[in-house]
């Protein structure tokens, strides 16, 4: 029987199937709830975003249903080195996408105006989706440590 | 889900970490860890393969009983 690897191999037990078919239907349901919510927002004309902005956060807020979910239950990457590579990117590019907004929230750029997000407060949002990933790694780390 | 003793029982008597047995069944460590500790119900074609492992039956290691420790 061929072994299934954790460090080494893109094999996935049966445990880990499931939990991946798991996240994914819960992320097939996000989707379809955040079309339900575009076009409810679309239709009243409410704009609380430029439209690029809000597409992002939308797109983020789906990756981040997902992957917390993954994150939590217990799921891993094919590759424990790949896994810490990732983890690490990902911790630096959430700390770049939140210190630039917030710096220019300090010198008193708004985050907020006119009743829409500005360029800075999708960012800060955007930071915010991904710093709950990255603690949803971080609190999986912390409850199952890599050997 | 109770915890399943008798799998952490006749692993440690064949003197198998849950890496080993992991290893031995094409799963992974935490999967052990969770079927032994009832967080996992394991498809039957993993159980065969355990008892298999494990030189034990299916009821010898998945019936469960009165005696079993519920989480």
């Amino acid at each position: 029987m061929m072994s299934v690897n954790e460090k080494n191999s893109w094999q996935f037990d049966e445990r880990q199937e499931g939990l991946r078919g798991q996240a994914f239907r819960h992320g097939y349901i996000a989707a379809i709830i955040v079309i339900i919510v575009r076009m409810v927002l679309a239709s009243s004309g409410i704009v609380w975003a430029e439209a690029f902005t809000q597409e992002l956060i939308w797109l983020f807020v789906l990756v981040t249903v997902v992957s917390c979910e993954l994150h939590l239950r217990g799921a891993y990457f094919g590759r424990a080195m790949m896994r810490k590579f990732f983890m690490c990117i990902w911790c630096i590019c959430t700390s770049i996408t939140l210190a630039l907004p917030i710096i220019d929230l300090c010198s008193g750029e708004p985050a907020i105006q006119n009743g829409m997000l500005t360029q800075n407060g999708g960012m800060i949002a955007i930071g915010l989706l991904m710093a709950a990933n990255a603690a949803c790694a971080l609190a999986r780390h912390l409850r199952h440590p890599e050997r | 889900m109770a915890k399943n003793l008798r799998l952490k029982s006749a692993r440690a008597a064949k003197d198998m970490t849950q890496k080993d047995l992991a290893e031995a069944v094409a799963a992974t460590r935490q999967t052990i860890n969770a079927i032994e500790q009832g967080e996992y119900n394991p498809s039957i074609r993993l159980c065969v393969a355990i008892c298999k492992a494990l030189g034990k039956t299916l009821d010898e290691l998945f019936w469960e009983d009165g005696n079993d420790v519920s989480k």
